[in-house]
This record gives structure tokens, sequence and C-alpha cells, in this order.
């Protein structure tokens, strides 16, 4: 019972990170029409930036505004040269030039940081384990990524609803003529919002350095299951994104944990492993076909 | 009069707290031209789409040559022998002219699932469209990609391309929508031959067309019908003049 | 016209030529690395031009292409190893290691494969059309990732190519033969297709869908058909690379093969007939030469694909197409 509370809750703080790249991605997706497969360059770089830093300067806590900032200016840097002038093409295109931006940026990690992954130790005062539950121990620093993601999503939630730039945002996701006629500068509004994702995906990345390794490639592992959250959430919903990167984020850690076993049941060890292992890998796929077979736009679709 | 075409009976169809369409019924005689009116936002657009099959509607029912069609789709309804001409030109705009009278052929002789054809059977095909277009201001414009074209063209295109299928029944939203007064003029003398042919559903706002080519007139305003007749008999419906006319004039 | 066409007849049997003489050339100039990059261009090529079909003539952007690939792969190695151990496969195919029953059984399998594939996903479209045919690779590529008995993750060896005919097939210059044999066919009924009566309905479908339905086309079954054959080309060309590889992995399945037949398509020219074999050229030989002069030859390839896409619309083939209308 505590084994299953604590993949639970493993799964709950697997699908804030998902809910924190999900967040910019359906944004992008939802306000702009684009595709970013790069977004997990940005996950990346947030992690690399930050980690560096961290290292050079002994502080995980300083290395946290390095690896967000890093992560922003990188995010606004690909807007202004490449994504600005893909809000006009179609899928196609923006799948290639992103895709194209992805082994761009896995290069230039390799050229300055090596293929060696870095392991990250974690922040000091994190590192003990505490007890939530007679038996349950349990290391705060995941409980730090839950309550780090809760309070994003609380925070957007009020930007979104109550403040001038969330009314843009969602005027824009509907209505980009109405949001022009109000004399905004659109395009800046897109940079902004662009630079806004790529700052949660660089603090999604750099929380994410101290549970997984930060190496290359790390960003198109947690891209595809991100885009499989900001399709079965509603593509331009945020609601949407932190319900389906929860619900996510406990069905692929839970089946992770406990599909092998359960398989073992019936097979051989290794095979049970190798096949469960598998099988865990496609439950969140089959998830999402099944959700957009019976609700194409998601579970909560944007108004459009 | 022979059994009519098109019949429209008590077609009702709601948005929310709006009725789009409202009891409309009315019919279309073979080789008949008949002409609904109305101004703008009197629901013409929303009883096409309707006719066609885009949307489906809440009462009522839609016969063609007697049979009922309200549970068509459109595809099926334009298998039937219901062509369209759009009031914004829809066309296949990455080839040609002739390619896109091509496809209605083909389609009307259900050449559709040929994965390998034959050159002869293409040339044929080909020769067919060339058909259509011969005797319109297109005639020499077949090997012209349709982005290239005016409106004016795409506009007559629309109307080869709905003939090209040999319709029962031509659905025409706003023909002269957008042309100039020498392109109208073409259009209206175009129209007037292809009564012989085929029952012509006439949407239109151009006054003048309408009074030259109509054999009847039907008036849609906040979607019913307000009033039936031949052009003499609209013309001097007081409620028309009101509801209508009047407006124009003004 | 006449003449014209002569000129293009004339261009084909010359090109063909060459492609025969490859070989030839190759052994001649000491290389023979040289026949395995062209027979591995004329497969992926098959692969590109398939893809192209669904993707460049039907408008439907499949990311998920890579799932025929490595299933067509897959059903070389399954078939080879269940006839190398004489097993039967799920207690009643006999397993082979004829050519002649591997790619008919490859072409039913993908066929099955896309039909259901493509049944679901063409219920959506635009980006969830993009990311549904993802997320099905993805779950082939995990499937077979997991799939122990035929090397998992490690993938599996062929020991031996498939026979034909008596064929010396352990030959690579025999191979290159039967793979331009075969590729030729394809093309050959790949051009007809993007001209037939069905083509033109689905890229009508493409350019207008609205149009189409008014003139009594239902577009589901049309692009299920398109998807169809589109995923049967991909498998063929799967499976003849698990021939010349003599290996097969999930790493064919992968979404980074599916990017790499898109990136073969948009470098080729979408929509154009030769455009795929033109593009699968140039993208393996560039990663084959920029492999060789730097180690970060991924960088200059993103660049390169970079600017392709945001500066050259059309693809390689519009720039071919404008060398050859300047010319006349």
């Amino acid at each position: 019972m505590l084994l299953i509370f604590e993949q639970i809750l493993n799964g709950v703080q697997y699908g804030v990170m998902l809910f924190l790249l999900a967040a910019g991605l359906t944004l992008i997706f939802g306000i702009m029409q684009v595709i970013n497969l790069a977004h997990g360059s940005l996950y990346m770089v947030g992690a690399y930036a930050g980690t560096w830093f961290a290292q050079e300067t002994g502080s995980f806590w300083l290395g946290l505004p390095a690896g967000l900032l890093a992560a922003a200016l990188t995010g606004v840097l690909i807007e202004v040269i490449v994504v600005r002038r893909l809000y006009d093409r179609d899928h196609l295109e923006q799948v290639l030039a992103t895709f194209a931006l992805i082994l761009i940026f896995n290069q230039l990690v390799i050229m300055i940081f090596g293929r060696q992954p870095f392991f990250v130790a974690m922040p000091e005062g994190l590192q003990e384990s505490i007890q939530l539950l007679p038996g349950l121990q349990y290391p705060p620093y995941r409980l730090l990524i839950i309550a780090a993601g809760l309070g994003v999503a609380v925070g957007l939630y009020f930007l979104i609803t109550k403040t001038r730039i969330g009314m843009l945002v969602r005027a824009g996701a509907t209505d980009r003529e109405m949001v022009r006629a109000l004399g905004v500068n659109v395009r800046l509004l897109y940079t902004v919002i662009f630079g806004f994702g790529a700052l949660l995906a660089g603090l999604a990345g750099y929380l994410a350095g101290p549970i997984f390794a930060v190496q290359v490639g790390m960003g198109e592992q947690i891209l595809l299951t991100t885009f499989v959250v900001v399709v079965i959430g509603g593509v331009g919903s945020i609601r949407g994104a932190f319900v389906a990167g929860l619900i996510l984020g406990v069905l692929d850690t839970c089946l992770r944990a406990f599909l092998p076993g359960i398989l073992r049941l019936v097979m051989a060890g290794p095979d049970a492993d190798a096949l469960g292992a598998g099988i865990a890998a496609m439950g969140i796929y089959l998830l999402m076909a099944i959700v957009l077979l019976i609700r194409p736009q998601g579970l909560f679709p944007a108004a459009h | 009069m022979s059994a009519p075409v098109l019949k429209v009976e008590g077609l009702v169809k709601r948005f929310g707290g709006l009725t789009a369409t409202d009891h409309v019924d009315f019919d279309l005689a073979d080789g008949e031209i008949h002409a609904l009116i109305g101004p703008n936002g009197a629901g013409k657009s929303t009883l096409i789409n309707q006719i066609c099959g885009e949307m489906r509607q809440d009462e009522g029912r839609i016969l063609l040559d007697g049979l009922d069609i309200s549970g068509h789709s459109a595809p099926q309804r334009a298998k039937m022998g219901l062509a369209r001409a759009f009031q914004v030109p829809s066309l296949l705009n990455d080839v040609t002219v002739l390619d896109n009278v091509t496809v209605a052929v083909q389609i009307r002789h259900h050449r559709t699932y040929r994965i390998s054809d034959s050159p002869r059977g293409r040339r044929d095909l080909f020769a067919e469209a060339e058909g259509f277009l011969a005797g319109t201001g297109l005639a020499h414009r077949g090997d012209i990609v349709v982005s290239d074209l005016s409106h004016g063209e795409r506009k007559q295109l629309e109307l080869v391309v709905a003939r090209a299928t040999k319709p029962r029944l031509l659905l025409l939203d706003e023909p002269m929508a957008g042309l100039g007064a020498s392109e109208s003029q073409e259009m209206i003398e175009t129209l007037s031959t292809l009564r012989e042919a085929h029952g012509i559903l006439l949407v239109e706002h151009d006054m003048d067309a309408v009074f030259n080519l109509a054999d009847r007139i039907s008036v849609l305003v906040y979607g019913r019908i307000i009033a039936h007749g031949t052009v003499d008999e609209i013309r001097a419906d007081p409620e028309v003049q009101r509801a209508y006319l009047g407006e124009e004039d003004a | 016209m006449d003449r014209s066409n002569a000129l293009k007849t004339l261009a084909a049997v010359i090109g063909l030529l060459a492609l025969v003489a490859v070989p030839i050339i190759a052994d001649a100039a000491g290389s023979t690395a040289w026949i395995s990059m062209a027979t591995r261009i004329l497969i992926y090529g098959m692969a590109a031009a398939s893809l192209n079909f669904a993707l460049g003539y039907g408008g439907l952007v499949s990311f998920g292409h890579a799932a025929f690939f490595g299933l067509g792969g897959y059903v070389v190695g399954i078939l080879y190893q269940t006839y190398a151990d004489e097993t039967l496969l799920f207690g009643f195919i006999p397993g082979t290691n004829q050519l002649l029953v591997t790619l008919p059984a490859t072409i039913l399998v993908t066929g099955i494969a896309a039909a259901a594939i493509g049944a679901l996903s063409l219920r959506t479209g635009g980006v969830q059309f993009i990311m549904i045919t993802l997320a099905f690779a993805q779950m082939l590529f995990f499937f077979f990732s997991g799939l122990s008995a035929y090397g998992g993750e490690d993938g599996l060896i062929i020991r031996r190519t498939n026979e034909l005919f008596g064929l010396n097939m352990r030959d690579r210059a025999t191979l290159y033969w039967v793979t331009l044999a075969i590729t030729a066919l394809f093309f050959v009924i790949y051009r007809r297709l993007t001209m037939s009566s069905f083509g033109t309905i689905v890229s009508g479908l493409r350019q207008n869908e609205r149009r189409m339905a008014a003139l009594g086309i239902e577009a589901y079954r049309y692009r299920l058909i398109a998807f169809i054959l589109s995923g049967i080309g991909t498998g063929i060309a799967g499976a003849m690379l698990a021939n010349v590889m003599r290996f097969t992995s999930p790493d064919l399945l992968a979404w980074h093969t599916s990017g790499q037949l898109m990136i073969m398509v948009i470098l080729g020219g979408v929509g154009t007939v030769t455009g795929p074999f033109l593009g699968a050229a140039v993208l393996l030989i560039l990663e084959d030469v920029l492999n060789a002069w730097t180690e970060n030859w991924p960088l200059i390839l993103g660049l390169v694909l970079l600017v392709v896409v945001l500066q050259a619309r059309g693809g390689l083939m519009a720039i071919v197409n404008l060398v050859r209308g300047n010319r006349s």
C-alpha cells in the first residue's frame, strides 16, 4: 500500500514536470498555431545552463535563475530568428524546421559540454529523506518539485484569468484580428509568450537535473510525452495540460513500476521485464489514441 | 406542370434562440429558374447549406425528384444530381482550369478509384471537359492555373464545373457577386441559355439579373418566406416593397 | 511537343543506363562503398516517395511512417528467424527466406497495419493527425523494443539475405540490381498512381475538401486508401532495407526515422514524382560526406535543413524545374 502511495507521489511529481513543459507548448500551439518540436531543447538548455552555473558557484539555488534565464533567452532568440517565420507556414514545415533546431541544439550542447551526462546532487538541505507517513521515507526534493509545479499552475491561473496579458492570451487564442484591433503589438506578444514558455521549460529541465541525468537527448524523450499531454488535454488549454499532465505522470509511473511485476506472475522474469517495460512505454500513446478517437479535440478543447 | 425537381417542406433550422430558417416551403420545376432573394442576414446561405447537405436541418424535409434526401450527406446529394456553385469561389487552386473541369467529369463517370489509367482514358476525359469550356469565356484559358485567374474568371469556372457534373439541379449562390458590369451581363446571358437543361435555384442580390432571369421568385426575410410569385407579382407586392425592395432603393 | 517528349524519353533511358552502370563504375573507381550507398538511396527513395503520396499529394502529414518502414523490416526478419529455427510462427505460419514470399507478406502486413492506423487516425485532422500517427508509430516502437524473442532493443540479425531465382544475393552488385529492378517497377506504378484518376481525387481533397464534397466525393474512404497504399510502399522499402542491411531493429520505427523520411520529401520537393528520390540521395550523401568531414555533422545538417525549409520552398525539384525552364 505504501509502495503504491509512493509511486503515485512519484507520478504526481513527474506529472507536474510534464505540466511545466506542456503549459508553454500548449500556449504556443494554441495561440501561434506552431508545432514546436524544439521545446525539448529549451528544457535541455535550462538543465545544462543551470547545472553548469550551479557547479561553478557551488550552489544549487544560484543555478536556478541561471537556468531560467538561459532557457528564456534561447527561447526569445529562436522565436525571433526562426519560429517567427513559421507562423504562416503549414504544419509540415514547422515540424521540419523545429526538427532541424533539435539537431542543432543537441550538437551545440555536445560541442560545449561533451557527451558525458552530468549527475547532479540534490540541493543542500534537501538531501535527507523525511518521513511522510509511518514507514514511508520520501525525498523532500521531489515534494519541492510538486510544490513548484502546483505554484506555477496557480500562478498561471491568476495570470490568465485576472490580468491584462492573460486577457490578450485568451483573446489571441480565439481571435488574432481582435487582438490586433486592440492596438496590441502582436509580434511582441508572441515573442513574450514564446519566451515565457521557454522559461517554464527551463524550470522543468533544471529541476529534473537531480532526478534524471542531464544529458544530450533528454529533451526529446520528454518532448514526445509532453506532446501527448498537450493533445490529450486539448491543444491550447492550460487546464487540460494540468489535468492530462497529472493523469499521464501517474499512469506512466505506475505502469513502469508495477507492470513487470504483474507480468512475472504469468511468464519468465527477463521476458516479463522486457515486455512490461515495452507495454508500459506504450501506455500513454495508447491512452492518447483512445482519447482522440472519443474526443478528437482532447479533454478540454480550447474555445475557437 | 411536371413534378418538381426540388421540393422543400417545412424546413427549420435554429441556432440557439435564433431561428435562421423558419418553416420554409418552396419547390422548383424542371427547366425553371427559381430566384431566392432577401436582405443580408435573411438566412439564404443557411438555407443553401441545408439543401446541399453541409448543414442538417432541425425539422422538415428536402426532396430531390420526389426522393427524400434530408438524411443524405453532401457528397451523396451531389451524386444524385445536385450541383453547387459557391458564392466565394471554392476551386482546386493548384491545378489548371481544365483539370478542375476534368475532375467533375471524371467523378460523373465514376472514375474515382482507378489507380492506373490508360493515357487514352485520360485524354477522353480531358476532351469531354474541353467541351464544357467551349463557348465560355474560359475557352482559351484551359491551361491557366486557377490561382492565376481573376475573380470573374473564377466565378465563371464555378459555373462550368457545376455544369460538368450534368446535374438535375444547379444551386447558384450569388453568381454575380463581385463581377463587373460587362461580366455580369455575360453571366446573365450564360444562365439564360442553361435553363433548358437544368432546374436552377438562383440566390442573388443583383435585382436586374433576378428580374431578367427568374420564372418565379421567393423572398426570404428573417428566415421566413414572406412572398412567392412571378416577377410581376413580387414587384407589386407591398410587403416585399416594405421589407426588402424599399431598403434597396433607399 | 514531340521533340520535348523524345528528349524526356532519352533522358530517362540515359538515367536508367547510368543507374544500371553504378556497380561497374564503382568497381572501376575502386569504391565499392558506392554500391551500398546507391542501394540505400533507392530504398529510402521508395520509402520517401510512398510517404510523399500521402503527404504531398494527399496532404496527410503523417509523422508515423517509420511504423511501416520498420514493420516491413520485421516481416523479413521474423520470417527469416522462423525459417532458420524451423518453427511455426503463431503455431501455423512457416518461415521463409524467399524474397518472392516475404515481399507479398510485407504488402499484406503493412497494408493491414496502415488500414488500422489510417482508419483511426483519419478521424482526426491537423495537429491531432500528426500526433496520433506519431503515437501509433511509438507504440510499435516500444512493442518491438520489448519483444525479446526477436532481439528486443538490440534488433534482429538476419544471417542471409532473402533468396531470389537462385541469384547470388551475397554479391553487393547483384543485390543492387535486384533493388534497382524493384525500384524501377515501384517507380512506374507510383508515377502512374500520381497521374491516375484516383491520384487526381486524392490531390483534389488536399486542395479543397469542400469542393470535392460538392462534387460527390466522401473524403474519408479515399484518404484511407491513399494512406494504405502509402504505408504499403514504405513497408516494401523497409523489407528491402532489412535484406540489404541483414539487420532490423526498433530504430527503424523510431520517430527520427519518420522525421528523416519527411526531410527527404521536403528536400526533394513536396508533391513531385522524382523529388523524393532526389531528396533521399541528397540527404544520405550529405550525411555521409559531412560525417567523414566532421563529427559535428548534425549541426551542419540541421542548418542546411533549416535554410531549405525557410528559404527554398518547393525543394530541390523547384530548382531543377527552374534550370529546366530557363533552358527551354
